[in-house]
């Protein structure tokens, strides 16, 4: 028991700062606001034959071609459907030394908010039907929770591969 | 932060302003005529260094550029015709420039009044000539000792002559004279004696020199443009010089002291033994005992009494110096003496950084290569080539003093020697191919010892006699032509930038044209609703188009930074024609044309080696030899072309032979046995032609008898595929082979075909298109399921349809479709079904993300103008796919 609450700290220690929160569906995730570039509204995507399932296609960002991340989809929930409030998190990833650009789309941004050390805990365990390796932590706002994504490793070029290999 | 850029800066430019100042004196040593159009360049050049320095607040290389500028001036106002000793001052000028700004932190600590003083003489004495020195300090007549060879191979003679009489002969100061003795062999002394003519007053100069040389008495008339009575043999030898050097050769440390001595009280005739003591040392100058330091000193003070013996004007001020660099040389050898370590402590060293470093590599292999296409024009029979050729090298062995490369440096100056005496071409090339070698590698820690350039000789003895038995070309001399290597270094001048700075901008520009483009399209343009009125509207769109013109414009000119031109490659070439010519016994003579041609440099980069695989081609089996040729009543001495101009925005490149040609025939009966084409399939004589380049048959061996050519021209095809380019073939039994490269300008754009599958677009490199063709729905046969076929013409085709391939959303079918027929990795002709063409365009390629790296059949993204990306397919890949993807169906079936 004693041990889970130092670890508990330690974690908090680790996340606490400022976060981006937005809607995916009913669920409330929260991205570290360095990881963030910039929001974009949602625009015309083209579509990339035999990309994986969750790539949504490419974008031009500025004269770079950026591919776009469907987070619904890579979580195995149903599309939402588009509205005015979808946008795309324009998201710094580290991958092997470098830094690659990418798109998230969300079905909206709610705030930006400053989570605090004590206000993290573990991610429960849900049981194994539950993918939960991407969520690094529960943060408690309130009378809500919002999930603390490990966006490196949502995004990272193994974790895209692997899940292209088994579609 | 700020000052550092700006002294790089000036440093940078003044070392170019520099080079061509030097290059542009020799030109005027060179030629006889003044040439006005040099000389103001030489005065600007000047000019702005000073003017530079100034600003710096460098007062030594200001007062220095200031005291050259005003001489230039002079000139160019023709109140002072520059003469040889004028020249001297003025490359000693330069060099102490160079100096200075190399060594810009310390530039204040050197002394350049002697300098200045002489310079600004030169001003004041406006006629100054060298027949006017006619009172030397002191004439000590040298003398002359018991006879005994030291190798057999010099012979020692004594010049004698007029001074004024040679120069009127010859049109060129003593200075030259000697200038030219000394680089082919060794003045041992250096004696003149003033004589009065009692007839009519003139005093003559009687010069008398002691020389050791390998050449003989005609070879020296020759050379030197002496008459035979001028040279007597004169058998000395020089005695107590070779003491000396065999002290020398006992221990390192050398006697400074007795040279210092003889130095303080010096006088012409010494100054003439110490240079030969000089020279004798000369290769113990770089050994590696010596500390570094020293041998930099001794270097300097080397050069330095070469020059102040054959010029009296310099020769008071020559000894002060002298006297002083001796003095520091000492000292360096007691501190060596006592530290036992290198003396860095007077830093005469200065630190070479991997710029330089890198900088250097570049400038040498690039001057390297020029002095390849001199040899090569040399050879031609232009004898002004060779006097350029030296130059050259005679700054590449400044520039190798510079960064400590000092093997190096000697091999080139043995180098420049050797070009002094008749030099044989063949050695002359494989030289420079050896430092091209070996510069090369200059960057890597490790890299072979740099051989001297006796031991080069030494090794390339095996291929000297191989030349040997061909005989000597004979040399022809066309008038010399110094007008045409002056305007060749107008456009010679060039500016350097990182390829990575030029990206950015390229990319940047490319962004403003896209942003533009969406502007443009923005609604207050377009939307009538909007409450702008409509002339406020059309004045904007106006506006809009006007920066339109402009951007199309700066995309082009950024684009063109990229671009250098085909010369090196072609010199590559024609390099390669004349050594295979040699070695196969052929006579085979290049012409090149459009060497000027421009293209992307990472295209120029790729393109050597299929160049070199076609013209090898051709020498190996399209000329014939002379015998052959001659009995086919051709022109003994065969013809590669290589030719290269624009056509509709690409650039296409030729390599044509007059050889004996491919037959076809035995193509398509080779092509049939390897099973490559149905023996019922009704190809013309070109499409058998193309079959060369398919890998089924060029991978046979035993094909380049029989049909002449094949072996690795699919590899040359899938390199120039890999550079968005296409190859073709013609040929004509007997009368020789045509290839002919088609490629694009840059690989950061391409030609694009905009086509539509159902909503979606998309854009194939026009390059890959062969022909397009509408097809009805009822043109397509149908194979048991396992593929679709046309007819074209009498041809099989078989058809993929793109929307299919790339799991479009279908919407539509049985319309008609446009049919883009493309050729597939075996050279098999597919059509590939679209919905439309739509446009066509140029393309910026866009890289994918890794993510869709692994996706073959796409190439790239391309911004099109909407703002929106279309991706861009690969054909190669794309059929690789659908193949891959029948396999599968293929395979579903059967479990």
């Amino acid at each position: 028991m004693e041990e889970s609450i130092v670890t508990e700290k330690a974690l908090g220690e680790e996340l606490q700062g400022k976060y981006l929160t937005f809607k995916l569906g009913v669920e409330e995730y929260a991205l570290a606001i360095l990881k963030v570039q910039e929001i974009i509204r949602m625009q015309p995507i083209t579509r990339v034959p035999k990309s994986p399932f969750y790539i949504k296609g490419v974008i031009n960002l500025r004269g770079k071609v950026i591919p776009i991340v469907s987070l619904s989809l890579k979580f195995d929930m149903p599309e939402p459907e588009e509205t005015a409030l979808t946008c795309i998190v324009v998201v710094q990833v580290e991958r092997n030394d470098h830094e690659v650009i990418m798109g998230v789309v969300i079905d909206s941004v709610s705030e930006v908010l400053d989570i605090q050390g004590e206000a993290i805990e573990a991610t429960p365990d849900f049981g194994s039907t539950i993918d939960t390796e991407f969520i690094q932590g529960i943060g408690k706002i309130g009378e809500h929770v919002k999930m603390i994504l490990d966006i490196d490793r949502v995004l990272s070029l193994n974790e895209l591969e692997t899940v292209s290999q088994l579609a | 932060m700020e000052d550092d850029s700006l002294l790089e800066s000036f440093i940078e430019e003044s070392n170019e302003h520099l080079e061509t100042i030097e290059e542009d004196l020799l030109v005027i040593e060179q030629s006889s005529e003044e040439k006005p159009e040099i000389i103001n360049r030489l005065f600007r050049a000047m000019h702005t260094i000073k003017g530079n320095a100034g600003f710096l607040e460098f007062e030594n290389i200001r007062n220095l550029a200031h005291a050259l500028e005003d001489f230039l001036s002079c000139v160019r106002n023709g109140e002072i015709t520059i003469t040889a000793s004028h020249m001297d001052n003025l490359l000693k000028g330069v060099d102490q420039l160079r100096v200075m700004i190399q060594d810009i932190q310390h530039q204040s600590e050197y002394s350049i009044e002697d300098l200045v003083v002489r310079i600004r003489a030169m001003i004041d004495s406006t006629q100054e000539d060298v027949v006017h020195i006619k009172t030397p300090q002191q004439i000590i007549p040298i003398e002359l000792k018991e006879v005994e060879k030291k190798e057999p191979s010099q012979n020692m003679w004594t010049l004698s002559f007029q001074m004024g009489e040679w120069e009127e002969r010859n049109h060129k100061s003593p200075v030259h004279l000697i200038r030219m003795a000394l680089h082919l062999g060794l003045v041992l002394a250096y004696e003149s004696q003033l004589e009065f003519k009692t007839d009519n007053d003139i005093a003559l100069i009687q010069c008398q020199i002691v020389y050791s040389t390998h050449l003989s008495q005609k070879e020296i008339q020759i050379q030197l443009g002496l008459e035979p009575y001028e040279i007597h043999s004169a058998e000395i030898v020089y005695t107590t010089e070779i003491a000396e050097l065999s002290q020398l050769k006992d221990s390192h440390s050398m006697n400074f002291n007795s040279m210092l001595n003889q130095a303080k009280g010096i006088n012409q005739g010494d100054l003439g033994t110490l240079v030969s003591l000089m020279e004798t040392m000369e290769p113990q100058l770089n050994s590696s005992e010596l500390p570094q330091a020293a041998s930099v000193v001794l270097n300097r003070l080397y050069s330095l009494t070469k020059n102040i013996l054959f010029d009296e004007t310099s020769f008071i001020l020559g000894k002060a110096k002298l006297v002083k660099g001796l003095e520091k040389l000492q000292h360096l050898n007691e501190n060596e003496a006592r530290e036992n370590q290198v003396a860095s402590s007077t830093t005469v060293s200065i630190d070479i950084s991997d710029e330089t470093m890198n900088e250097f590599q570049q400038n040498a292999l690039s001057s390297l290569q020029t002095m390849e296409a001199y040899v090569l024009e040399y050879e031609k029979g232009n004898p002004i080539a060779i006097e350029e050729l030296k130059g050259r090298l005679h700054t590449l062995k400044g520039e190798l003093g510079f960064v400590r490369l000092e093997k190096e440096s000697q091999f080139i100056h043995q180098l420049e020697e050797y070009v002094n005496h008749k030099p044989d071409t063949q050695v002359l090339l494989e030289a420079l191919d050896y430092c091209i070698e070996q510069f090369q590698q200059l960057s890597q820690p490790q890299r072979h010892e740099f051989k001297s350039f006796e031991s080069f000789l030494l090794q390339g003895t095996s291929n000297q006699k191989a030349v040997e038995e061909i005989p000597q070309e004979k040399i022809k001399v066309p008038d010399p032509s110094v007008k045409d290597l002056v305007q060749k270094k107008v456009a010679e001048e060039t500016l350097r930038v990182g390829v990575g700075r030029l990206d950015k901008l390229i990319d940047a520009i490319g962004e403003a044209v896209i942003a533009h483009g969406i502007a443009t399209g923005d609604k207050v343009v377009s939307d009538i609703k909007s409450e702008v009125t409509i002339s406020d509207r059309a004045q904007l769109k106006q506006k809009l188009e006007r920066l339109e013109v402009i951007m199309r414009q700066i995309q082009e000119y950024s684009m063109s930074l990229r671009m250098i031109n085909l010369k090196g490659t072609f010199q590559k070439m024609g390099r390669m024609v004349r050594d295979l010519s040699r070695q196969l016994d052929k006579q085979v003579k290049v012409i090149m044309e459009g060497e000027e041609t421009e293209l992307d440099k990472s295209i120029v980069e790729h393109l050597a080696d299929p160049l070199i695989h076609l013209i090898r081609n051709s020498m190996d089996h399209g000329i014939e030899t002379p015998q052959e040729r001659e009995a086919a009543h051709k022109d003994p001495e065969g013809t590669i072309k290589i030719k290269s101009y624009h056509k509709s925005g690409n650039v296409v490149i030729e390599v044509q032979d007059d050889g004996k040609g491919i037959n076809p025939k035995k193509i398509l009966a080779k092509a049939i046995e390897r099973g490559v084409v149905n023996e019922n399939q009704s190809l013309d004589e070109n499409e058998v032609l193309q079959l060369i380049f398919h890998p089924g048959l060029s991978t046979v061996e035993n094909v380049t008898q029989l049909s002449g050519r094949g072996v690795g021209m699919d590899v040359v095809k899938r390199n120039i595929e890999s550079l968005r380019g296409a190859v073709e073939i013609q040929s004509v039994v007997g009368e020789g082979t045509t290839l002919t490269i088609k490629l694009p300008l840059t690989l950061a754009i391409i030609n694009g075909m905009v086509i539509r599958v159902e909503a979606e677009t998309y854009i194939i490199p026009t390059l890959s298109v062969i022909e397009t063709l509408s097809i009805k729905p009822h043109q397509i046969e149908y194979l048991q399921g396992k593929g679709q076929m046309i007819q074209l013409r009498d041809e099989i085709v078989r058809v993929y349809d793109l929307g299919g391939l790339l799991e479009v959303p279908d919407l539509s079918q049985g319309i008609e479709k446009i049919g883009l027929i493309v050729e597939d990795a075996m050279g098999r002709k597919c059509a590939i079904l679209v919905d439309q063409i739509v446009d066509q365009q140029q393309v910026v390629i866009k890289k994918l993300s890794e993510d869709m790296s692994e996706i073959q059949a796409l190439s790239g993204g391309a911004i099109m103008s909407n703002g929106q990306v279309s991706l861009i397919l690969d054909v190669g890949g794309l059929l690789k796919m659908a193949f891959e993807q029948k396999e599968s169906e293929l395979w579903k079936k059967v479990s």
